[in-house]
């Protein structure tokens, strides 16, 4: 019998002997390797391999005993796995081959993207600038808006716009070494690098980029080594007129925990804000996605799901997604009730979630008062105009009348809460803060 | 024989969980779409698709394991990698054990809303999620939360989870599918449950399947000691017989059909 065969035998017996659970998570994902004389088990990782070695090796090798015909057959177990199939493994695989022979191909440009253009970004009122400066970027690198700082809640199209900025470069550009790395990444890299004694290589090639796109760099809120390091890369770069993209889910000033040098440094370029998509950004959103999907989707189906999903982009593919795949199953063509039915705990969901109550609730935590302020007569300004946000909010959010919103907030008139929605509304233009707020406390509620 | 008791043979019944033994209910949609993704001969196929991340979610009983399993099985039956664990597991896990998991063919994370809450796995569940997204492999989630409402702290994660896969709820089954699948359980076991055993069953003991299905084997136990037919007077002589609390390795699949 082969190595693959006895062990085949011995998982076999395992799974009558262990709970299905146990079988499942220690041994199922045991693969086994081919060797002369030794059965070699992998396990995915360090965890999952002292976890077999320390609670069933003794097992598996009495039962390699059992079922090998082979006299003293070596059993040993080890971290790895018999194929690699990340797409990131293989390009930089492949890419560091072709970089032998072809020293300008860049080794991490094929991290890019090549789904994120412009042309499959739909443009809004919500992201009009960001885009403009994306593209702006994209065409000159290393000009004027470097660094490009955009910032913006998750899901809103960050990343999207900043991998179609860095494809526009390689096409201009295609000797270009453009990079785009999650911060997470970067550390993890780094990290690594100093393990390996290899840290002047890790900054030799990043100093060596004409772009640099650096995802979610909140990411790196407390890394201080990282911070050391990406200040310098930073600095090296924006010398060579290499240009850098960073993202964010808030405002450089806000990132609690980046050192000062590193914020200012920055809000040095351009900083661009991605809001949420208003209702017709989203229908345009929808229809281009079903359309690249093949998703046969009317004006009035994508304009429900855009009406009920109002959170973030991702959400909203992620509905489209499950339509889709609804109307593959049941073989319905997509209408208003498929949508419904196949979307129905979500719209439960957003639905019980934005009621006034729980407006009120959210926004009395958000400024430190009491609900009861919300409903009382006071007039001073640390009360109304929260509770003026919370009436904006309420009438944004939730489908109730006016009157019903006067009701909620201790009985008050219709034309108070109209006086409320409009006030907000000014506010909101002229005061960063107030619009800062109401972009949190409709974040917080799920819209 | 004085007691008139037989000692019953130490064998363990092991209920088969596969994709067949899946008692679909009104879930017929959420397991078509598992079985196709289960049969992709060629996993990178998958990459097209952007429906290759499922979640699950329902109440305890309908059978989430039982998918998540099932599928596991069936993949590395056609000689792929997977990976499956139970965040309910969580005290005895570390978030070490999502290493190297992107190399697999298809990931099972059950009971994913477990993690909410705790930092360091919901940090190394975003870095997987992101990682996984880089490869061609297939990504099941299970929960009893709809992923919207899962406490993630992490915004990010949460948004991963709630907008990316294609989210079916798993229902619990109607009692008159649940007695179905517990005489298609007795039957496999060469005991015969009748309409009024199983209306007993029903009415008196704990309705989620899966307590169902573990007081059953219990029964079944008993009666082959005592040599006694499944009827309605022979349970009542089983005071003995209460649901065992649902434990961390009994748990989890709830639907055999067979």
């Amino acid at each position: 019998m082969s190595p693959t065969d006895i062990w085949k035998t011995c998982q076999k017996r395992l799974e009558e002997e262990l709970s299905a659970q146990q079988f499942n998570t220690w041994i199922r994902p045991l693969q086994v390797q081919a060797a002369k004389g030794e059965l070699k088990l992998l396990a995915p990782n360090r965890f999952v391999m002292e976890w077999v070695r320390d609670r069933f090796l003794t097992r598996i090798s009495e039962l390699v005993g059992e079922h090998s015909d082979q006299e003293g057959l070596r059993l040993s177990i080890n971290v790895g796995s018999q194929k690699k199939n990340s797409k990131y493994e293989k390009n930089v695989n492949q890419s560091t081959s072709v970089k032998v022979q072809q020293k300008t191909q860049s080794p991490v440009a094929a991290r890019l993207n090549s789904n994120f253009t412009f042309e499959t970004h739909v443009e809004g009122k919500s992201n009009q600038l960001a885009r403009a400066a994306a593209k702006q970027v994209g065409e000159n690198p290393g000009g004027a808006y470097n660094p490009l700082f955009i910032y913006g809640g998750v899901g809103l199209g960050k990343t999207h716009l900043m991998q179609a900025a860095g494809n526009i470069m390689t096409t201009h550009m295609p000797e270009a070494k453009v990079a785009y790395i999650q911060s997470e990444r970067f550390v993890a890299d780094m990290v690594k690098a100093l393990q390996h004694n290899a840290i002047n290589e890790f900054k030799r090639f990043y100093r060596s980029l004409d772009g640099l796109l650096i995802d979610d760099i909140q990411f790196f809120v407390g890394k201080e080594r990282s911070q050391e390091e990406f200040f310098h890369t930073f600095n090296a770069l924006l010398d060579g007129q290499a240009q850098i993209i960073i993202t964010s889910d808030r405002f450089p000033k806000d990132l609690i925990g980046l050192e000062e040098r590193l914020i200012s440094r920055f809000g040095s370029g351009l900083t661009v804000a991605i809001e949420p998509p208003e209702l017709e950004t989203r229908v345009a959103i929808l229809m281009n996605k079903a359309k690249l999907e093949g998703i046969d989707l009317s004006d009035e189906v994508g304009f429900f799901i855009a009406k009920r999903v109002r959170t973030n982009i991702r959400e909203l593919e992620g509905a489209l997604r499950r339509v889709g795949a609804s109307a593959r199953f049941t073989g319905r063509p997509i209408d208003l009730e498929l949508a419904q039915e196949s979307l129905r705990d979500l719209l439960a969901f957003q639905e019980r979630q934005v009621t006034i109550n729980n407006i009120q609730k959210t926004v009395a935590e958000y400024y430190k008062i009491r609900v009861a302020d919300l409903h009382s007569k006071s007039r001073t300004r640390q009360i109304t105009r929260p509770r003026q946000i919370a009436m904006a909010l309420a009438k944004e959010l939730t489908e109730r009348s006016l009157p019903e919103i006067g009701d909620a907030f201790g009985g008050r008139d219709h034309t108070t809460v109209l006086h409320a929605c409009r006030k907000v509304e000014e506010l909101k233009n002229k005061d960063i803060r107030i619009k800062e707020d109401y972009t949190n406390l409709s974040r917080t509620l799920g819209a | 024989m004085a007691t008139g008791f037989q000692i019953p043979l130490d064998f363990k019944f092991r209920k088969e969980i596969t994709m067949e033994s899946f008692y679909p209910g009104k879930n017929k949609n959420a397991l078509a779409h598992l079985a196709q993704l289960a049969q992709l001969t060629n996993i990178a196929d998958a990459n097209t698709r952007d429906d290759r991340f499922l979640f699950f979610w329902g109440e305890s009983g309908c059978g989430k394991s039982h998918l998540l399993q099932a599928c596991c099985k069936q993949v590395h039956t056609s000689g792929k990698s997977v990976a499956y664990f139970s965040c309910r597991q969580l005290t005895e896990l570390q978030p070490e054990i999502f290493d190297g998991l992107e190399q697999c063919d298809l990931v099972a994370i059950d009971d994913v809303d477990s993690i909410a809450g705790h930092d360091n796995w919901e940090q190394a569940l975003f870095t997987y999620i992101r990682k996984w997204r880089e490869t061609d492999g297939l990504l099941l989630f299970s929960a009893s939360l709809t992923p919207a409402d899962i406490p993630f702290k992490l915004p990010d994660l949460k948004t991963r989870t709630s907008g990316w896969p294609v989210t079916y709820q798993l229902h619990t089954l109607s009692d008159p599918e649940k007695l179905l699948v517990l005489q298609d359980y007795a039957n496999t076991r060469g005991l015969e449950l009748n309409q009024e055993v199983g209306s007993y069953i029903l009415n008196r003991f704990p309705r989620n399947l899966k307590s169902m299905l573990d007081l059953l084997e219990r029964v079944d136990v008993a009666a082959m000691s005592q040599q006694r037919r499944l009827t309605v007077p022979f349970l009542k002589t089983l005071d003995n017989i209460v649901p065992v609390p649902q434990t961390r390795h009994s748990r989890g699949n709830g639907n055999p059909r067979s």
